[in-house]
């Protein structure tokens, strides 16, 4: 395995927007936005942006290579991987930059996902198989993600005991995180076990409170090699290691063989070998939050606990700040925003710049942060300071 | 049974339990046999032609060969629950009455790649049962509709299921898996 990509490059800006439930404004205008602050808060010039890897859904580069008179984009790429494409397109810009065809690579995520394109508009449009979801699916009333991944998680409560309480576990603690961060959509708004259990199920066992916010808003980083990023703003965080990774059968979920096996189980190891560290020394872990049970899998399937010890794992408060491994201090999708896990990767710089404030982990040194796609395409990234 | 595949069901949904969900008039062309076969009220699935494995979804290949050589076969229409969920809530206008419904992953009885139908065992083994000749290690399972009442006996899985085609308007035919036990 080529360990060409480790540490070659580093992420040296990041920025969001607000978050809301009605921006009032384009996606374009939202990257834009995002784009500018995050050049800012690099220190480096827009005429600098050489490379840029969006979203499969969304503001393209051309819309902002027009709006910011980019004068010479050399590399652009889009991934298909619904939300591992934040941290896959990681690995897209470090193999572009390693490479010497880009030197600022600029990646984001913008879209009004709570007032123009909410989940049941744009899931099917951007996951592999959209004939099997339209053709064999929807006609049978099945059409969004929870509905997917209930399948999933119904299937891991039956083979390992996996409760509902470890699933109230996960929501309870990406809320108690979001009351640190002023920038979530849920500050302020604490929320209990008993108020989880009585929230209403949307597609059993999973519960509103079971599934991620859906936002308005824009988040953006910049990727540069390790040699420019040293006259940054700020110290580099490096990236030490990153790699995405498929599901056998990535575009269906019923005919998987293995059914709970994902892309990540897959990508893990790799990005983990790479960057030259276990699960054990990673203290800060960023988890794709679709859903509350997903947090519980990918801890499972990146190597943070045994198979099927993941309920438990979370029903023990292992994942709260403070305890073994706090994951997602910011809220996370489920409470901080839905950024396609953009909004992961912002927190994990700003972990490890120590820049958090009261929800800083204290010697943060290794943060993992991992993607989820539909319907289990996986990606990770291991950053380091 | 083989042959014409699963029983034409008799039975009418249950008061407030009307599945308004439509047949597709146009779909991917690997999936148009299917939909051909439920108007036939039967439950079909593309084989290989050349090393014989049943495979789903619909794909152009043989995941297993690579063979693009493919026959549709009809299968018992039998199976096991392997996973399930009741949908609450849903913004398909065709089902905003139907709520709650239930929606099966059901695994066939067949072994997809010999094709034997192996008949559940009893209640108490909700262990899915090897043919003779395999292992059943690469089982077909398809997505449906199940039949459910809120009030009714609990969706567990391993429970043996039967598919059934309820005649909607016009007499078009819509599958749907009942449990058998």
């Amino acid at each position: 395995m080529s360990t060409n990509l480790r540490r070659r490059t580093a992420i040296v800006g990041c920025a969001q927007t607000e978050f809301t439930t009605n921006s009032g404004q384009s996606a374009a205008r939202l990257a834009t936005r995002a784009t500018i602050l995050a050049l800012a808060d690099a220190g480096i010039g827009s005429h600098e942006v050489d490379g840029i890897v969006t979203y499969p859904h969304g503001p393209r580069a051309d819309d902002i290579i027009s709006g910011l008179s980019l004068p010479d984009v050399r590399f652009s790429a889009s991934l298909q991987m619904g939300g591992a494409s934040s941290v896959a397109a990681l690995h897209l810009a470090s193999v572009a930059i390693a490479a010497g065809e880009a030197n600022v690579v600029l990646a984001f995520v913008a879209r009004n996902g709570r007032s123009e394109a909410p989940v049941h508009d744009r899931a099917v449009q951007v996951t592999a198989g959209s004939q099997y979801r339209i053709g064999l699916e929807i006609p049978l009333g099945m059409n969004v993600p929870a509905q997917w991944y209930a399948l999933l998680c119904q299937r891991h409560m039956h083979e390992f005991g996996t409760s509902r309480k470890a699933l109230g576990s996960v929501a309870v603690a990406m809320r108690k995180h979001a009351q640190l961060n002023p920038h979530a959509q849920m500050y302020g708004r604490p929320l209990t076990l008993d108020e989880y259990y009585d929230s209403p199920l949307v597609a059993d066992p999973y519960k509103l409170l079971d599934c991620c916010l859906e936002t308005d808003g824009a988040s953006a980083v910049i990727v540069t090699s390790i040699e420019r990023a040293l006259s940054c703003r700020w110290p580099p965080v490096v990236i030490a290691g990153v790699a995405q990774g498929r599901p056998d059968s990535p575009d269906d979920i019923s005919g998987r063989q293995d059914f709970l096996g994902t892309g990540l189980r897959k990508a893990a190891p790799r990005a983990f070998r790479m960057a030259g560290v276990t699960p054990k020394d990673v203290k800060v872990a960023m988890i794709y939050d679709c859903f509350t049970f997903e947090v519980i899998h990918q801890l499972e399937e990146a190597g943070f606990c045994p198979h099927g010890d993941g309920g438990s794992f979370v029903e023990e408060g292992n994942i709260e700040l403070g305890s073994t491994l706090p994951v997602n201090p910011h809220g996370g999708l489920m409470s901080e925003g839905h950024m396609a896990g953009m909004n992961h990767i912002v927190e994990a710089v700003r972990q490890l710049r120590g820049s958090c404030g009261a929800r800083q982990v204290p010697g943060a040194d290794v943060v993992a942060v991992t993607g989820w796609g539909d319907l289990g395409d996986g990606a990770m990234a291991i950053l380091t300071n | 049974m083989r042959g014409d595949g699963a029983s034409h069901g008799r039975e009418r949904p249950a008061a407030g339990n009307v599945f308004g969900g439509l047949v597709p008039l146009k779909v991917d062309r690997e999936i148009q046999p299917f939909w051909e076969g439920i108007a036939q009220g039967q439950l079909r699935l593309p084989g290989c032609q050349a090393c014989g494995r049943l495979r789903w979804p619909p794909r152009a290949s043989c995941p297993s060969c690579h063979s693009l050589e493919t026959g549709w076969t009809t299968v018992s229409g039998r199976g096991r629950i392997f996973t399930w969920t009741v949908i609450h809530r849903t913004k398909l206008k065709e089902y905003q009455n139907a709520t709650p419904y239930a929606v099966a992953v059901v695994e066939l009885a067949e072994c997809a790649a010999c094709r034997e139908v192996v008949s559940p065992g009893p209640a108490a083994d909700r262990d899915l049962e090897e043919c003779r000749t395999h292992a059943r290690r690469s089982p077909v399972r398809v997505i449906g509709l199940l039949l459910h009442e809120s009030a009714g006996p609990p969706i567990l899985i391993g429970q043996p299921v039967e598919l059934q085609f309820m005649p909607q308007d016009e007499g078009v035919l819509f599958p749907i898996w009942r449990r058998t036990d």
